[in-house]
């Protein structure tokens, strides 16, 4: 079975067992999300079947589905595989390094196996990190791909006006690059709007969200922070993709007002940064300790959840209305982890405070370069700034092997006993 | 002669680099380190301050670096940030680096930070080609110039500009002058002395050492490198090799080392810039964008035809792919290069290696192999 047919029946699964025995006290809205994902992988696999052109669309999705493509998610699809040591082993007989973060470098091994239909065009960015940069070029040429790379500069906040000016560019040259090269393929710029605004309605359901999870007790069960959000414009049929935002939204909303949270006691809350195992669930083991995780951060986070970024249409940073390119443009400028290190370390303590923490834990991804070199920076940051504690805990994502769980257990478990501690202190 | 060949190529090595900037600076001049080959050194020069490139320190033990980093990270990086928390370049005046990768960026942030140099510059350098690029990598390089400026640089005019240009140039000339040597049957330099000759020119004072170069020259159009013995020409490709003893071990198997592919060394000169192509910083941006370029750049089909280019032109047999171990980049074309050399028809052998030289026996017995196979080739 390729990747999209694994997800279909892993999905039909789900949405068979949430239609028939709904767990109480899980959120009713997952119903519409399983049923979103499943149409969308159903909808993939179909075009795939019919060669339809699909593209790694680097972070700009609206803008290429406006562009006529299939977006294709390899990233995250890799961090959604069942076959990670397989994987791991083609990565190794392809010549790539097996140190470099699991899920860039697994999905160039998904697309050698035929996991993932091979893209079209790669739009290659550097709005996260040098390995999914690199990555994209190898995603490129492992495919015979056309190629376009769009530069962001590091320190956009040093003069945004030139930086949105340049990216802006870029993006229109894009437009030219795809309508020269792939004939039929005309910028449809009605469509382009509609999907900015459909993601516009879902991240300002994000900003709600994220408003509920500042209530105590934390309505937000820690697997589901840690849930990857997946905007509308990254679906075919994003409408009601839009309306599962809202759903999602009101029941988040309702349990913050209520009181309402799986959790008995909170004791604690932490902050879950940057990543973590894919193959272990850690929560249950912080809900058991009284233990709430809220929210993760990581790079896009800031600006998809929109607490720390603008949204589409305001006006704030730039004072006055971007226009729609702009927007896009707008968008990856402000990614955390792809600036100089200030951004990362100020972004992630401001989350901190403004979710009024007791600690972070920072699970360091192995070979991730975005924050290799930070994580000292961000423990001692958070303990002058915030006088909050940070577990620097290093593991994988998705290479198991790697992973010994009694350690992780001990770990966890010291440094949940020395906030609790330190609370008490207080 | 030999002798006075001999003081400039040890004038580039690790140990000895930093008497070029103390010299400088007990001339009331400052001295700016330099973290990345995609720095516009004419930018420095033009402000009357020496550009210098940092190399890491060649102590194995990187404690201290460690406190900051991952072990899983650049170690070029690493020991180039163990050399700061150390001290060893607190004579520096003002450190200028790129987003040549995340990992370089990521040091030069914990050096940032930890605050060890009075002034910092920073150049964002986009990894795409094209006129947008070229455009906003000149602006950066004209604020580059502001920032030297605002720090105790003269103005950076724009005939200050032309002359540091057309120094560099000379540097560049010289130098490609000197490798041309190496296309002979039997090449006037080794490769570690090639190496050590670039090295050299990222040290010292441009005009002193195109002055020695110059002088060096008619030397070393009759030199025969005692070095290198008669087996197969290689060509080495690695990044931030600025050890030249790893050239020595291949070397010391029989090979030749007729060309490399460094971003020290070939990469670092290969190109002059173009002065007739209109405002020289637009003219700085695109060599300094293009020429040649390395792995971080998106553009690696190029990289790979100049490689090919580089073996036919240098006649060589074989390629020797030297990974240094975490570097990204690298680490990543590398499948697409020894593809691309096998569709070439180039014997390639690929290694991975620590930033300073080790495992020495391990690296001698592979080359020995990888030569082995050649001579049986050709
Ligand atoms: S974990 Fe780090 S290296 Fe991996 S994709 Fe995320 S930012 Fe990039």
């Amino acid at each position: 079975m390729n990747f999209f047919e694994e997800e279909i029946a892993k999905l039909s699964r789900r949405v068979k067992k949430i239609g028939e025995n709904p767990i109480p006290g899980k959120l009713k809205s997952n119903k519409l999300l399983y049923e979103v994902e499943l149409e969308l992988r159903q909808q993939q696999l179909e075009a795939w079947h019919r060669n339809r052109p699909f593209v790694e669309p680097g972070l700009f999705q609206p803008l290429l589905q406006a562009l006529g493509f299939e977006i294709g998610d390899y990233i995250m699809a890799a961090d959604r595989t069942s076959h990670a040591d397989q994987h791991f082993d083609t990565v190794r007989t392809m010549g790539f390094p097996d140190s470099l973060c699991d899920r860039t470098i697994v999905q160039l091994a998904m697309l050698n196996e035929q996991h993932m239909p091979p893209p079209v065009l790669v739009v290659m960015h550097n709005n996260a990190c040098e390995a999914i940069k690199l990555s994209a070029n190898a995603l490129g040429r492992l495919s015979n791909s056309q190629m376009y790379a769009v530069d962001v500069p590091v320190n956009a906040e040093e003069n945004p006006e030139e930086t949105l000016a340049y990216v802006t560019a870029q993006l229109h040259e894009l437009v030219r690059f795809v309508e020269a090269r792939f004939p039929g393929h005309k910028f449809d710029e009605a469509l382009f709007e509609e999907l900015l605004e459909a993601d516009r309605v879902a991240t300002e359901c994000c900003r709600a969200v994220y408003e509920a999870r500042k209530a105590v007790p934390c309505p937000v069960e820690g697997r589901d922070a840690f849930r990857e959000l997946r905007l509308p414009s990254w679906f075919s049929n994003w409408r009601p993709v839009v309306q599962y935002f809202r759903e999602w939204r009101d029941e988040m909303v309702e349990r913050a007002k209520k009181g309402i949270s799986s959790m008995q006691e909170e004791k604690l809350r932490f902050l879950w940064a940057v990543s973590g195992p894919f193959y272990f669930d850690p929560f249950p083991l912080l809900a058991e300790r009284g233990v709430a995780v809220p929210f993760f951060h990581y790079g896009m986070a800031g600006r998809m959840w929109g607490e720390l970024y603008p949204n589409y249409g305001e006006e704030h940073m730039f004072g006055r209305i971007l226009t729609p390119m702009e927007e896009m443009a707008r968008f990856v400028m402000y990614n955390s982890w792809a600036g100089l290190g200030h951004r990362w370390l100020n972004d992630t303590l401001r989350v901190a405070r403004d979710l009024k923490v007791n600690g972070i834990v920072n699970f360091i991804q192995v070979g991730c370069t975005a924050i290799s070199g930070l994580n000292t920076l961000l423990a001692e940051n958070s303990e002058r700034e915030l006088g909050i504690p940070t577990l620097n805990i290093e593991g994988r994502m998705l290479d198991a092997t790697f992973f010994d769980q009694s350690e992780f257990e001990t770990r966890m478990d010291v440094f949940i006993d020395s906030c609790l501690d330190r609370k008490a202190a207080v | 002669m030999e002798e006075r060949l001999k003081a400039l190529i040890q004038g580039g090595l690790a140990a000895n680099r930093a008497k070029w900037a103390l010299d400088w600076k007990a001339q009331g001049k400052p001295v700016v380190g330099v973290l990345c080959s995609h720095v516009p050194e004419e930018v420095i020069y033009a402000a009357g301050m020496l550009p210098w490139r940092v190399l890491g320190t060649r102590d194995e033990n990187v404690a201290s670096a460690l406190v900051y980093r991952e072990a899983r990270s650049c170690m070029c990086c690493t020991h180039v940030l163990e050399s700061v928390l150390r001290g060893d370049l607190d004579f520096l005046d003002g450190a200028v680096a790129t987003n040549r990768d995340q990992d370089l960026v990521r040091m030069y942030d914990v050096w940032q930070i930890t605050g060890h140099t009075p002034f910092y510059g920073f150049l964002h350098v986009p990894y795409s080609d094209g006129r947008l690029a070229e455009e906003y990598f000149s602006r950066e390089m004209r604020k580059l110039a502001g920032v030297l400026e605002a720090h105790g640089g003269a103005p950076v005019t724009p005939e200050s500009l032309c002359h540091a240009i057309d120094v560099h140039n000379r540097m560049r000339t010289l130098l490609r002058a000197a490798y041309e040597l190496r296309k002979r049957d039997e090449p006037a330099l080794s490769g570690a002395e090639a190496l050590g000759l670039a090295l050299a020119a990222t040290a010292m004072p441009k005009d002193l050492f195109n002055s020695e170069l110059e002088a060096l020259l008619p030397y070393l159009e009759q030199r025969k490198t005692p070095v290198t013995g008669s087996g197969p020409r290689l060509l080495v490709s690695s990044e931030l090799m600025d050890d030249p003893s790893y050239l020595e071990v291949i070397e010391g198997t029989g090979a030749a080392v007729v060309m490399d592919d460094l971003d020290i060394a070939s990469r670092y000169f290969w190109e002059p810039v173009k002065t007739d192509e209109g405002d020289a910083y637009d003219a700085l941006a695109r060599r300094y964008l293009y020429g040649p370029a390395g792995p971080r750049m998106w553009w690696w089909h190029r990289m790979a035809d100049q490689v090919v280019d580089w073996v036919r032109d240098f006649r060589a047999d074989g390629v020797v792919l030297m990974t240094q171990i975490y570097c990204r980049p690298s680490e990543m074309w590398t499948p697409f290069l020894m593809s691309r050399l096998k569709e070439a028809g180039i014997p390639a052998i690929s290694t991975v290696r620590e930033y300073t030289l080790t495992n020495v026996g391990q690296l001698r017995t592979r080359m020995e192999a990888f030569v082995e196979t050649l001579a049986g080739v050709s």
